[in-house]
């Protein structure tokens, strides 16, 4: 950086003395003892190539993509893009689909002591074979018992629906989710903390009370209080977990306000805001042109730490129950199997272990791409 | 100062009563209150006539749902919790305070126990990865602390159980004490020791990342400061510039996490301790809920409520003792 300032500094010096004096530079170099100078001319020149003015995002493009864990994240992100969106068009199964090829192997046994007449004990078993249709408890890279049978990568849950094709749509839900309640709040809060932050006086006081107030309500318990009102209003299950979320976004809007309002407060008494007063501008023009772009970086960066923060949110409410119904697949509901049940817990891993795996790389990118962000966004930083 | 903490003290009642308004009406806008949850089966069999239905609701003062009526019924929770009495809850059949005040101390001490482990992990190892930025060691932290952070609390709880308790047997899986056991005071305290390890390893994993970068990124703040260049030109030792001056002074912003940490000493961890199946606050709180216990419930948000404002408010009363440059702004 340093070393590309100085070249800087040189160009810009020695450039206008060429630029000025055309005429002597091109008597000089037709002159035959101007070797030298020449050479110099053609110095400048290459020094003039070497130094490239980067723009602010090009800067932080560079930031962001040296640190690895940046790239990390984003490789995680995409791969969960195009595992959750794109994948279920290559597996043979959908969310819902049971696997009814049954097996009919499973084995129960009975067994009893019997006295003889002259006192001898005999065991006796009796084996019952249970005929189920239903193929649960597949093991993973098995295949379906039908006709050319498809494979069950991860092999089935439960009730015999194929783990790997509702671990993508367990995805869709979560980053959709995500992505609309953390832009639900995320403009909730920038007007909020906007307008407090530039009117100040009593709409100040009036919204950060009402911060104060929803940061003083927890938010778990208040969620399992509404779960509970809309189970009995009889709202769609389907439409559950989007009211919730919406819930949720109107209970998470506060962190965001008070950022926007920090922010605002301090970048009011710059000088290029006294300018703007000067040149007249509106109120609107000058928020949303000159206060929140200056904003945006911090606010880029909550946003994609959020991100994160309530992937885990909608797992948790689908672990206790509260999320899609049943027959939908979510991350957290998987997990959830292992809870009630202990077989599950301890014999078949495949059927919650891989749906944590994901709910934590969800979270994971999110937070290495936040990471990397709030680093390469801070004009502070050197490297 | 103490202006200002009358002020603050005064803002705090009324933030209080906005949120005890707000919680309220929630609460009773619970389609399924407790006694008809209660009676349900015998209001089915038709045991129970609606009247006397009505009657018992009267009792626990459901009735009236109108307006009007939540209303009145908010006041009458206002004026007894005013003079200390939260009232009786449905569901457990004791005074509210008590319920909080039997099971907030499992609760209470989990927390305590990961909160310590939590310190003394996090605050070493972040001083060191700032005192080693970009390095090996700042790396490492960096990706595990991430990962800790990234795991939802009821899975590293399955996960703990899964290879500590059923695996490799060391620790047993649920409770705070072993079915039937029997023994003096001393033993049992040892039996409920070995209960709680897997809880607080579980809190530990997950908060412990967080602390440790907040740790990391105050270190790196001071180590950018003057004053630290001046304590390396007078020639003093490393250790002693970290250990000496970095180290105290990357404690100060650490003072604001007070605000987090007192809620959550004594608010206990609904999910986790549903998993694990602790009878904490967590615990009797999500029973409450889910059984429409208004009187717990109100008690047990506002208990939570109350702890959050009172932590903001010491958080904010001790960065301005420890750190002098701090000044009341209004």
């Amino acid at each position: 950086m340093q070393e590309e300032e100085k070249m800087k500094e040189q160009t810009e010096e020695t450039v206008p003395v060429t630029a000025q004096d055309p005429v002597a530079e091109n008597a000089a170099s037709t002159a035959q003892d101007s070797v030298a100078e020449n050479a110099a001319v053609q110095e400048e020149e290459s020094v003039a190539d070497r130094v490239r003015i980067i723009s602010p995002f090009r800067l932080v493009m560079k930031r962001f993509f040296r640190s690895r864990l940046c790239v990390a994240g984003l490789i995680m992100f995409v791969f969960l893009l195009l595992f959750s969106f794109l994948g279920p068009v290559f597996v043979g199964w959908s969310e819902e689909e049971v696997d009814r090829s049954g097996t009919g192997e499973s084995y129960s046994y009975l067994s009893m002591t019997v006295k003889d007449e002259d006192g001898a004990n005999y065991t006796v078993y009796t084996d019952d074979i249970v005929k189920s249709d239903i193929n649960n408890h597949a093991l993973p890279f098995s295949y379906s018992h039908e006709e050319n049978g498809r494979l069950h990568l991860f092999g089935t849950d439960q009730n015999g629906r194929d783990i790997f094709v509702r671990l993508m749509y367990g995805g869709r839900l979560s980053i959709i989710l995500s992505f609309l309640v953390v832009l639900i709040y995320t403009i909730i809060g920038v007007i909020l903390g906007g307008l407090a932050g530039y009117f100040g006086k009593w709409v100040d006081m009036v919204i950060m009370r009402i911060v104060d107030i929803l940061n003083c309500i927890p938010s778990l318990p208040i969620l399992l209080i509404i779960g509970a009102i809309l189970e009995s209003t009889g709202v769609n299950a389907d439409m559950r977990i989007y009211i919730m979320m919406a819930c949720l976004a109107l209970l998470s809007w506060t962190g965001v306000a008070r950022l926007v309002r920090g922010q605002i407060l301090f970048l009011r008494e710059q000088e290029y805001m006294v300018a703007t007063e000067a040149l007249g501008l509106s109120p609107m023009r000058k928020i949303f042109r000159h206060l929140i772009p200056n904003v945006m970086p911090q606010l880029i960066v909550s946003m994609t730490l959020g991100l994160g923060s309530i992937i885990l949110y909608e797992a948790t409410l689908s672990f206790i129950g509260l999320g899609v119904p049943p027959e939908a697949a979510s991350w957290g509901q998987m997990v959830q199997s292992a809870v009630g049940d202990t077989a599950i817990l301890n014999y078949y891993i495949e059927c919650w272990l891989p749906a944590g795996i994901m709910i934590i790389l969800a979270v994971l990118a999110f937070n290495f791409i936040g990471d990397g962000l709030r680093d390469a966004l801070d004009p502070k930083m050197k490297r | 100062m103490v202006k200002y903490i009358i002020k603050r003290i005064l803002y705090s009642i009324l933030i209080l009563f906005a949120v005890s308004v707000i919680l309220y009406i929630l609460v009773r806008c619970l389609p399924m209150d407790y006694v008809e949850q209660k009676f349900l089966s015998q209001a089915a069999q038709g045991t129970i006539s609606p009247e006397e239905l009505y009657r018992i609701k009267e009792l626990y003062g459901l009735a009236d749902n109108s307006f009007v009526g939540i209303l009145k019924g908010y006041w009458n929770w206002l004026v007894s919790a005013l003079s200390g009495d939260l009232g009786t809850s449905f569901l457990y059949n004791q005074p509210v305070t008590k319920v909080i005040a039997d099971h907030m101390w499992i609760s209470f001490g989990i927390a305590l126990a990961a909160y310590v482990l939590q310190f003394v992990i996090a605050i070493p190892l972040g001083i060191k990865a700032a005192t080693r930025q970009y390095g090996a060691v700042d790396y490492t932290t960096t990706v595990f602390a991430m990962i800790g952070i990234s795991f939802p609390s009821f899975f590293i709880a399955i996960l703990l159980i899964k290879i500590f308790s059923f695996d490799l047997g060391w620790f047993p899986a649920q409770g705070i004490v072993d079915g039937g056991f029997s023994g003096d005071a001393f033993a049992r305290f040892g039996n409920e020791l070995w209960h709680i390890v897997l809880p607080m390893l579980a809190i530990t994993i997950i908060s412990v990342g967080g602390l440790m970068r907040h740790t990391r990124t105050n270190t790196l703040e001071v180590l950018n400061q003057d004053y630290i260049r001046t304590a390396r030109a007078k020639g003093l030792s490393e250790r002693t510039v970290i250990y000496k001056h970095v180290f105290r002074n990357t404690m100060v912003p650490l003072v604001t996490m007070i605000a987090g940490i007192v809620p959550s000493l004594f608010g206990g961890m609904m999910i986790l301790e549903q998993v694990f199946a602790l009878p904490g606050i967590g615990q009797i709180a999500y029973n409450a809920l889910k059984q429409g216990d208004i009187p717990f419930i109100m008690g047990y948000n506002m208990f939570i409520a109350i702890l959050t404002v009172l932590g903001t408010l010491l958080s904010d009363i001790m960065y301005m003792i420890v750190d002098p440059r701090i000044k009341i702004s209004k």
